[in-house]
């Protein structure tokens, strides 16, 4: 704790020092002409890979050098780091508006303070243990959320963060309550071409009597009808003219955390890296829904509904050099799996399995001109049934083909399987690489789906009679992409 | 119709690919094969000095050689005692027009690479350092270009050595404006 305050005080109460700044950051962004007139991205999300299905996004970090550091020397050192970050673009998104970038990282970090080869941190913490690029994931990642303090301790071939802090901001920005946050992560290289990490986190949100934000739950609700968004509407049938008994809410804490595993092996024959990332995560309890009946807004505590969510992932990518200095592919797949131990009766983002891979390869021209290949195919399930709409007209065609208006379904089929296609040039100003960056990118797409209009888009579905517009049966999807993406 | 479209893609298609290969500027040469020595040394957060990355090394043997300049390098064996003893860019290029061993003149790379922060499922490194070259008699006036960076690493496991790398072609960009104002210089 001690360097911890030597921290602080160097940045807030000492003299100021001047110091080296920087810029680094990084950007999408481009042109989506979209042969449907749809949401200019492939697909509704990355899991069939993140090209063309990701939207543009800039990000920028101000990286302050109060005292450098010194080439093979022990001395301390420290840094500010202050990130902003979002995705709107004007004219390449729908909004263009500054108050689309958020404040997502902002942290002081000092390196041999106390103890040597010990990096301090103060401020967010943020870390992970490698990326799938392909899909633009870091399952093996913790303290996303988290602000506090930690510690790294950084040899050749071994390093160990300890860190702890609060996550209550994050999960619960509009009703702010602590959510201690203990967590630990390491990582160690057998050898040159085999590392292992791992670690974890855990997240607790102590029962706070008195406090509205403190994890609750209001008894005698009953579940479906809080699916259904009725429990209200459902107890006071239960109980007429009793409004002012309805239940008041029962305070509990909350619990949740993730756990995370990463081998990565590589540098031997065409084997550039291999990253084999596994996570597991029990989500934190939601606090609150609110419901309205009969003109008064009612707040309901749900904890016990919403206390058993997990998410289960595992991920691969594998690069390889086939043909050195000529052609290169990056091979990656993904199985996640959602659980919702309170949700057995609706279909939900919680209660789903999903599987993709995708296959990227690039051939390089010349050094700096290069001709991108991607295919991707993946398969999602609805483990509580229909989820997924086949037809316009689905409607008319829930389970055993029969109209339930009260179903709790919302489409005609439990399985999504997708194919993407992706092709065109790439200009590489770096040099060869599958992740060369900049890349100036000019692609084609065109994705498959046995789902009905399977991407973002603003098209009318209402079946009724009066619908001026009329509804269309479409699988394929077709999307030109002049992009550009850049670290810098 | 169609192979009129079919030529038109196809010469589009050329003219795109050419793009890419748009000659470069001829270098300064040196009037006659003028032996450089070639020292190369890359620091970390560690106490060693490293050697270049062999890629790197071998673009700036290339940026030597397109110039008439023969590059003699010498092996981190030799460079890593006195180097390590000699923090200065001044001291170190003394140390080594003393240890030219025939050469006529003393290029000297000295790169530094550190670990910066993880930025959007990379990790930055900055690459600092500077590229000197004087004649090895008067290594008080050495040209000079600096150098610094940011990189972009993919991986946890890479460090120094593939920042090095990464940064080359800023760095091989550098040699090539210092060996020209160099030979310019020499009239």
């Amino acid at each position: 704790m001690t360097s911890l305050a030597l921290l602080v005080s160097a940045v807030l109460s000492g003299p100021a020092h001047a110091g080296s700044a920087q810029v680094t950051g990084y950007v999408r962004a481009g042109a989506r002409p979209d042969f449907q007139g749809a949401g200019a991205t492939l697909g509704y999300w990355n899991l069939y890979g993140r090209l063309m299905n990701e939207g543009p996004y800039a990000m920028i970090e101000l990286d302050y050098d109060i005292i450098e550091r010194e080439p093979m020397s022990p001395e301390p050192w420290t840094d500010l780091h202050f990130r902003i970050e979002g995705g709107a673009i004007s004219r390449a998104s729908a909004e263009g508006s500054l108050g689309g970038f958020l404040t997502s990282q902002l942290y002081v970090r000092g390196g041999n303070v106390l103890l040597p080869d010990v990096t301090w941190q103060v401020g967010t913490l943020d870390r992970f243990l490698g990326d799938l690029g392909l899909y633009d994931m870091r399952p093996a990642q913790i303290f996303f959320e988290t602000v506090g303090a930690s510690a790294l301790w950084e040899r050749p071939r071994f390093e160990w963060l300890v860190g702890f802090g609060d996550s209550g901001f994050f999960v619960n920005p509009e009703s702010y309550s602590t959510i201690l946050t203990p967590g630990t992560l390491f990582r160690v290289k057998i050898l040159d071409q085999l590392e292992l990490g791992g670690g974890g986190m855990y997240r607790y949100e102590p029962e706070g009597q008195g406090n509205v934000n403190a994890p609750h739950h209001t008894p005698g609700l009953d579940y479906e009808a809080w699916i259904r968004g009725e429990s209200v509407q459902t107890w006071l049938e239960q109980n007429p003219n009793r409004e002012i008994d309805f239940p008041d809410p029962t305070s509990t804490d909350a619990q949740s955390g993730k756990l995370v595993g990463y081998l990565g092996t590589g540098g031997y024959g065409p084997v550039i890296w291999n990253n084999l990332f596994v996570s597991w995560e029990r989500l934190h309890p939601q606090t609150r829904s609110t419901e309205w009946y009969e003109g008064t807004e009612y707040t309901l505590y749900v904890h016990d509904f919403t206390d058993e969510r997990s998410v289960f992932l595992v991920g691969d990518e594998l690069q390889l050099r086939v043909v050195p200095g000529r052609f290169d592919i990056a091979w990656g797949g993904l199985f996640g799996r959602h659980r919702d131990g309170d949700n057995t009766i609706a279909p939900s983002d919680h209660v789903r399995r999903y599987m993709s891979t995708v296959l990227r390869g690039q051939v390089y021209l010349t050094d700096t001109v290069h001709w991108l290949t991607e295919t991707s195919i993946a398969k999602e399930i609805s483990d509580n049934g229909n989820a997924y709409r086949e037809h316009y007209d689905s409607l008319f065609a829930n389970s055993g083909g029969r109209p339930d208006a009260r179903g709790l379904e919302t489409g005609d089929t439990d399985t999504r399987y997708t194919w993407q296609g992706k092709a065109g040039l790439v200009l590489n100003p770096l040099g060869k690489g599958i992740y060369s960056r900049p890349s100036l990118r000019f692609l084609y797409g065109a994705q498959y789906s046995n789902q009905n209009n399977a991407f973002g888009n603003s098209f009318v579905e209402t079946i009724d009679q009066y619908n001026a517009f009329g509804n269309v049966e479409r699988h394929w999807h077709h999307v030109l992409s002049l992009e550009t993406e850049a670290w810098f | 119709m169609a192979d009129w479209t079919r030529r038109r893609l196809l010469v589009g298609g050329g003219a795109l690919l050419a793009a890419g290969c748009l000659p470069k500027a001829a270098p300064m040469t040196a009037a006659t094969p003028l032996p450089v020595a070639l020292a190369g040394v890359l620091a970390g957060r560690s106490e060693r000095l490293h050697g270049l990355p062999e890629g790197l090394e071998r673009r700036l043997v290339r940026a030597l050689e397109a110039r008439k300049l023969v590059p003699q390098v010498i092996g981190m064996d030799t460079l890593r005692a006195p180097m390590g003893q000699r923090r200065g860019t001044p001291q170190r290029l003394v140390w080594l027009g003393e240890h030219r061993k025939g050469a006529d003149a003393i290029f000297l790379v000295e790169l530094a690479a550190f670990y910066d922060t993880q930025i959007q499922g990379r990790m930055r490194w900055t690459v600092r350092g500077s590229l000197s070259i004087a004649h090895a008699s008067e290594p008080a006036l050495a040209l000079q270009r600096s150098i610094d960076t940011a990189v972009f690493l993919q991986f946890l496991h890479q460090a120094e050595a593939e920042a090095a790398a990464e940064a080359a072609t800023t760095i091989e960009r550098a040699a090539h404006r210092l060996l020209d104002d160099w030979l310019r210089a020499q009239g």
